[in-house]
């Protein structure tokens, strides 16, 4: 994405430049050559099914990618729930057209677009000959600095560069640490600061909770889609006790956003998505190897401010309420 | 519910055509998961940041699937594993050329992106990586056997069975704990085992040495039902008598790995029906393989009337291989053997067909650890001579490096002259083969050394041998002994000590170790002027054979060491 492009973006948006994550180059499949020469006659029919796309920024959205590799497209898709919208550089979006659930980018022509949802834009993605470069969108204000708490609040003003590598904290890090520090479970953190995150959400606008809310969605099925590999034993590439360990932490971070969340007023449909999360958690949990111990600071101060929390300390019991 | 890891997207649960080809993708949990089937194997690649499963099969694939073609060097694996499976199963249960024809098909089962990108799904697979993979694929055909549902091999291997390591595996680890959460076993060949060794997570890494391991890894007790259970039918059971016998008089190379087959002729003996010929024939099966394996096993010396009644060629080859377990095992003992043996021999070996020179060799073999080694070597160069006069130059690698080899112990100068020249003029015919240069090098090194005409060279050459990862282990472990004990020698005790060190830290990774640190440990204790303690015991127990022979025929260890063959 060119810098141009990308200050149109930022201006379109009502956003600033820290509210954009960092890039992530994603290089646009090749013909494979002797393919082409030695390799059709012999495989016979290739279905049209689309090529899988990781990509952790449309992810944080809720947005799914595959690749079409007739149409040389790239294919967008989301649930109803997290529906969005998509619009070329230069048009203009409106809530309006927010309400799809799947889009398809040609990558055969250099262009450049955003993905919205109703309360604001999702995500910036760009095409060159090569590959496709795309970025989340936190499109709310930094959380307070919290200065005198001695939690450093990142502002992640990051400027767009060719590596795409962003360095410093990206919005949504600096919200969940707002979180956490809305919790007081944030050790550096004066009860002032305490304070002043439950009221930061009631500043920011509807929408931008709503932004807010939806990414905390996303992390919650994430959430879920992890402790199902759990009990499915896939993924359990560390031992089981540091999986648990990070899953333990993300759920806590979520609850952050919950706690940021109600403080405003708002939040039902997060409440809702961790429910049945919550309940898959504590089912794990029941059945926890007692042989596997998971504890850290934060961990044993989730299970001394929520005993109910399953993803407390195991050296705590869980307290069903 | 249970999702699968591509099913996720959109949350609905749907399932791919590919996942009816094998369980390994689905979850744990899920009922209706497919049976293993026959002649079906999974196999992993890596291209860019994808890490793709497949399943490699030669049954009928739905067209809606994705196929991949073989690119050349994938070609060239499933050519090395048709040549290796005959080589590493005790014996073959079905002609292999109607299945050999037609690779199997790679089919897409899924795919993991390591990190952000776009899926490459692979058209044409190439790469070295499914060598076992299609190892085993072949042997589930052939056996009629399928494989476990938990297992999966990423490992190269080349036409004699042997494993080497792939790229990417730690990836491919990823990937595999990602996607299919019923493989909880991954083959990988033993020599990167230990660079991977923490990166299983929940997958247990399973080394494999050759592909005869693999299998037994793999199929484990099945195959020695299977084996019993072809004792049932007499033609069958006779066909397969005949392949343990032929596969154990065809000699050492005719398998990587001895052990499956000493392992399946001795099941055939506990569970076949007894029929003398068969009995003896399988006996002598097991007996060589665990003489190729461990130096051990006992067999027994057939009545002259057996002998008598086999063509003449059978009966020469059975004697020689008699010879060499008396030689080096032990078992049966020389006054047993020996008399009937050199019978068989013609005085002018001008005159011997090929068995029966290899007959004279083994016998020169048995008096060289019997307290005849003038007689050895004079045998040793007569055989040599006479092979090469019957442009049999590829057999005479072993005469060559007992004729360096003994002249070194017997301190004659002129018969190690004599076979330089020898080799020299072999050498220039092109005669030495590959297989056996290593072992001339190592006899004329050490030959050398015990002849006190060790230069740079030698050492050089020594040293050399001693790194060359192509050569067997119990060459480079031997060749690193003689280097130590040459650098010794030559007022450099510290790159002696190098030497042993390098020995030390390997000792895990190689077999046969044990009994070169032994020697080389002899050698600096000898050039000390002091005695290795226990060190005769020591040897003994790791190689009882040669030396019950040598303590009988020798009373001082430097002499026992100096014509211990090793």
């Amino acid at each position: 994405m060119t810098s141009e492009q990308f200050e149109a973006f930022i201006a379109q948006a009502g956003v600033d430049a820290g509210a954009v994550g960092a890039g992530e180059r994603l290089l646009l499949p090749e013909p494979q050559v002797d393919e082409a020469r030695t390799a059709r006659a012999g495989v016979g029919l290739v279905p049209a099914g689309l090529l899988r796309v990781r990509s952790d920024a449309l992810a944080a959205a809720g947005i799914a990618a595959g690749f079409d590799e007739d149409t040389r497209a790239l294919v967008l898709t989301a649930p109803a729930d997290l529906a969005f919208g998509f619009a070329e550089a230069g048009q203009r979006y409106t809530s309006g057209n927010a309400g799809g659930t799947q889009f398809h980018v040609p990558t055969d022509r250099p262009s450049a677009f955003g993905l919205w949802s109703a309360a604001g834009p999702l995500a910036i993605g760009s095409i060159d000959a090569r590959a496709i470069e795309l970025r989340a969108v936190y499109a709310w204000p930094a959380p307070l600095a919290f200065a005198d708490s001695g939690v450093k609040g990142n502002s992640g003003v990051e400027t767009p560069n060719d590596s795409g590598v962003g360095k410093a904290r990206s919005r949504w890090e600096e919200t969940l640490s707002a979180g956490r520090v809305a919790r007081a479970i944030e050790p550096a953190a004066s009860r002032e600061a305490t304070a002043a995150a439950r009221r930061w959400t009631r500043g920011i606008s509807a929408d931008q909770r709503a932004l807010i809310e939806r990414f905390a969605i996303v992390e919650a099925h994430g959430i879920a889609a992890r402790l199902e590999r759990l009990q499915d034993g896939l993924g359990l590439d560390d031992s089981l006790d540091l999986a648990w360990q990070a899953l333990c932490w993300d759920r806590d971070d979520v609850e952050g956003i919950r706690v940021l969340l109600r403080e405003a007023g708002a939040g039902q449909a997060l409440v809702s998505a961790l429910r049945a999360i919550d309940d898959a958690g504590r089912a794990v949990r029941f059945s926890w190897p007692s042989e596997v111990d998971v504890h850290d600071d934060r961990l044993q101060l989730v299970s001394e401010a929520d005993p109910g929390a399953w993803w407390g300390s195991t050296r705590r019991q869980v307290v069903w309420l | 519910m249970t999702r699968l890891p591509f099913e996720r997207a959109g949350g609905a649960e749907t399932r791919s055509p590919a996942m009816a080809l094998g369980p390994w993708c689905w979850s744990v949990h899920a009922s209706g998961a497919p049976e293993m089937p026959i002649g079906v194997a999974p196999a992993v690649t890596l291209r860019g940041g994808t890490v793709a499963l497949w399943a490699l099969t030669s049954g009928a694939v739905p067209s809606t699937l994705h196929r991949a073609a073989l690119g050349a060097e994938t070609s060239a694996s499933w050519q090395a594993a048709i040549l290796a499976l005959p080589r590493s199963l005790p014996v073959l249960w079905r002609d292999l050329r109607e299945l050999a024809q037609q690779p199997p098909v790679p089919v897409h089962l899924c795919s993991h992106l390591a990190e952000p990108g776009i899926e490459r799904r692979d058209r044409i697979v190439d790469g070295g990586s499914f060598g076992l993979a299609f190892l085993l694929q072949l042997a589930s055909r052939v056996l009629s056997l399928p494989l476990p549902a938990d297992v999966i091999a990423s490992v190269a291997i080349d036409e004699l069975g042997r494993t080497a390591r792939v790229d990417g595996l730690y990836e491919k680890l990823d990937g595999i704990a990602t996607l299919a959460p019923r493989i909880s076993r991954v083959l990988v060949a033993a020599s990167q085992h230990d660079e991977v060794r923490s990166s299983g997570g929940r997958l247990q890494l399973v080394p494999v040495r050759t592909a005869a391991q693999a299998l037994e890894v793999v199929f484990g007790d099945a195959l020695g039902i299977r084996l019993a259970e072809a004792g049932s039918d007499d033609a069958r059971r006779r066909e397969l008598v005949d392949a343990f016998f032929r596969l154990a008089l065809v000699g050492r190379g005719a398998a990587v790995d001895w052990s499956p087959v000493e392992r399946g002729a001795r099941i055939a003996l506990r569970d076949w029906p007894p029929a003398f010929d068969d009995r003896y024939r399988l006996q002598f099966a097991a007996g060589v393989a665990a003489r190729h394996e461990r130096n051990a096993g006992e067999i027994a010396v057939p009545g002259p009337a057996w002998l008598d009644a086999q063509p003449a060629p059978i009966r020469v080859g059975v004697l020689t291989h008699l010879v060499q377990q008396c030689a080096d095992t032990g078992t049966p003992s020389p006054d047993q053997i020996e008399p009937y043996a050199v019978t068989q021999v013609p005085k002018d070996l001008g005159s011997a067909f090929v068995p029966q020179l290899q007959l004279a060799g083994a016998l020169a073999r048995l008096w060289a650890v019997t307290g005849r080694p003038a007689d050895a070597l004079e045998m040793q160069q007569r055989v040599a001579r006479a092979f090469v006069a019957t442009f049999e130059d590829g057999q005479v690698s072993f005469q060559l490096s007992e004729w360096f080899r003994l002249s070194g112990a017997l301190g004659d100068a002129e018969a190690f002259a004599r076979a330089e020249a020898f080799c020299t003029k072999l050498d220039a015919a092109g005669g030495l083969s590959a297989v056996g240069a290593p072992y001339v090098k190592l006899a004329q090194a050490r030959a050398r050394i015990e002849l006190e005409q060790s230069d740079a060279q030698t050492r050089d050459r020594l040293d050399a041998l001693s790194r060359d990862l192509s050569v067997p282990a119990h060459v480079r472990w031997s060749a690193c002994r003689w280097a130590a004990r040459a650098w010794r020698r030559a007022g450099q005790p510290t790159l002696a000590e190098d030497r042993l060190t390098a020995m030390e830290l390997d000792r895990a990774k190689a077999p046969h170790a044990a009994r070169y640190l032994l020697l080389a440990e002899f050698d600096a204790a000898q050039d000390a002027g002091r005695a290795a303690e226990a060190f005769m015991d020591r040897l003994a127990a790791l190689d009882p054979g040669p030396l019950t022979h040598l303590r009988a025929a020798y009373e001082s260890d430097a002499e026992i060491v100096r014509f211990y063959p090793y």
